[in-house]
């Protein structure tokens, strides 16, 4: 993908918002006292501030706001070419946009819009219905916290800090507190390693000590952590670290519910197989970086995942939308998607075998 | 004539937002609707133009509560949005000025499509960009 066209729309974006607020200053000092200049070097001085300030040089300037409209142009020159562009720079043209790099800079912003909004459900969803199912908690089945310093690269310390938010979302739904601390400690200790710190902040750490008693503050401290890690990676032009953090989340929580349901668990099962569409999501969503190669690894592990899940029955029905006693929607469907034995341990064995992969070292 | 030179730029400056404004709009204005809720840790918020189009598919479990929120800049105006199945059929229409969250409950797993629609502006009117923010929490069904 070329920057070019994003930086020429940045440019002229820039541009026309300049010329605005020139237009505004103009008629501004318009309406201000004439002042005539001494002809000595304070009038000098003006007539360079005129010129800084683009103005019309017979439109006088009343002399105690020229420093004050020149400090102002510094500050909007600087806001204006920072906030329009937040891109990587390459080559810059004074050439007014042709239609044709408009809409290719168009096409790479809608095409970059598609990355970010891409949703799965959290972890935290599924670890739900464990607790629910009656499971008790078993810490020997998370991905210890000790092994945080072992992970090397970009690939394994991203999958890795979405494995352990995955466990975050385990052990504060079974209300373990401290173990919640010590995750969070290894997630942020990871996040600082990639350098990515500013979203999982020492602040949370805090807020996590204080809500102990709570599981339900809990819950929405470690969510609301990894909404802002996600956001501070995509605000950071991250958005691929991003992707293998929710890819790990997705496979750590998928690895924990498969362990569960092999003891017959129907409602457990019923969860896996649904897990068919957040795996397409996923595959889809890996498909529109192209052929980066820091995802390529993950994409054709998530590839053979889908293998095994093309296995799994698929019955398409309708949607209803009725209303409960309470005034709620509730929306119902026929469609439903299940899996028979073998293909729940198929699934339970792949999950377990990427798993250890990337949380081995 | 101090405070005419730390204002000024200020207010100027406004308008234009960055993607650091929007994850802080994300959290201080979005956030807050989903209160009850645990949220999805997705992160699904950017800087839209007027005219602007966007979809986003969700999976929702059965058996649970869910509120979808969109949150909208002011500066975009009202910013409508749709939740249909993925076969198209509508199952909710609203916008942000009026009716900027949705509460349902899903009797099965299903996936459904979000999709948004900023209004054009008036093209004598300098177009604005604003964040635009789409929100899921969740909780269990009583």
């Amino acid at each position: 993908m070329t920057f070019k066209p994003l930086i020429d729309k940045c440019m002229s974006y820039t541009l026309f918002a300049w010329s605005e607020i020139n237009t505004i200053i103009f008629k501004t000092i318009s309406f201000l006292p004439a002042y005539q200049p001494p002809l000595n070097d304070t009038y000098k001085l003006n007539r360079q501030s005129e010129r800084m300030m683009f103005t019309h040089p017979k439109i006088p300037i009343n002399m105690h706001l020229h420093k004050t409209l020149r400090f102002f142009s510094i500050v909007m020159i600087s806001g204006l070419l920072f906030a329009s562009c937040g891109t990587k720079t390459e080559n810059q043209t004074t050439q007014p946009p042709v239609k044709s790099e408009l809409d290719s800079a168009e096409a790479a912003r809608i095409k970059e819009l598609e990355k970010i909004f891409f949703s799965i459900p959290s972890p935290v969803e599924m670890a739900s219905l464990i607790k629910e199912k009656g499971y008790v908690f078993e810490i020997s089945r998370l991905n210890s916290p000790e092994n945080v310093d072992k992970y090397t690269g970009e690939l394994r310390q991203a999958v890795n800090l979405g494995i352990y938010g995955a466990d975050l979302s385990y052990s504060a739904m079974f209300d373990q507190k401290q173990v919640t601390m010590e995750y969070f400690a290894a997630a942020q200790r990871l996040a600082k390693q990639m350098g990515v710190d500013g979203a999982l902040t020492g602040e949370l750490i805090t807020r996590l000590d204080q809500n102990q008693e709570s599981r339900d503050s809990l819950l929405k401290i470690v969510s609301e952590a990894y909404m802002d890690l996600n956001g501070y990676l995509k605000e950071n032009q991250r958005i691929e670290v991003s992707a293998l953090i929710i890819a790990g989340g997705w496979l750590e929580a998928l690895y924990l519910s498969s362990v569960y349901a092999m003891d017959g668990n129907e409602d457990l099962r019923k969860r896996i197989a649904e897990q068919k569409y957040s795996l397409n999501d996923l595959v889809n969503y890996f498909e529109k970086f192209g052929e980066k190669e820091n995802l390529k690894e993950m994409k054709e592990d998530l590839l053979a995942l889908k293998a095994i899940y093309n296995n799994a029955q698929e019955n398409k029905g309708k949607t209803s939308v009725s209303t409960d006693n309470a005034g709620k929607k509730v929306i119902g469907t026929t469609t439903s998607v299940s899996i028979d034995d073998a293909t729940l341990k198929a699934i339970a064995t792949k999950a377990t075998e990427l798993r250890t992969k990337y949380t081995s070292f | 004539m101090k405070i005419f030179r730390i204002l000024l730029p200020l207010v100027l400056l406004i308008p234009v937002m960055t993607d650091a404004q929007c994850r802080a709009f994300t959290k201080n204005q979005c956030l807050p609707l989903l209160e009850g809720y645990v949220q999805n840790d997705n992160y699904n918020s950017a800087m839209l133009v007027p005219g602007d189009d966007a979809e986003l598919l969700m999976t929702f479990y059965g058996g649970k509560e869910y509120r979808l929120v969109v949150c909208a800049h002011p500066i975009l105006g009202s910013v409508d949005f749709e939740i249909t199945d993925t076969s198209g059929e509508s199952i909710f229409k609203g916008n942000t000025a009026s009716t900027s969250t949705f509460d349902f409950k899903m009797a099965n797993t299903q996936q459904l499509i979000v999709k948004l629609k900023v209004p054009d502006q008036n093209s004598t009117v300098s177009a604005h960009e604003g964040c635009v923010s789409v929100m899921a929490g969740s909780k269990e069904l009583n």
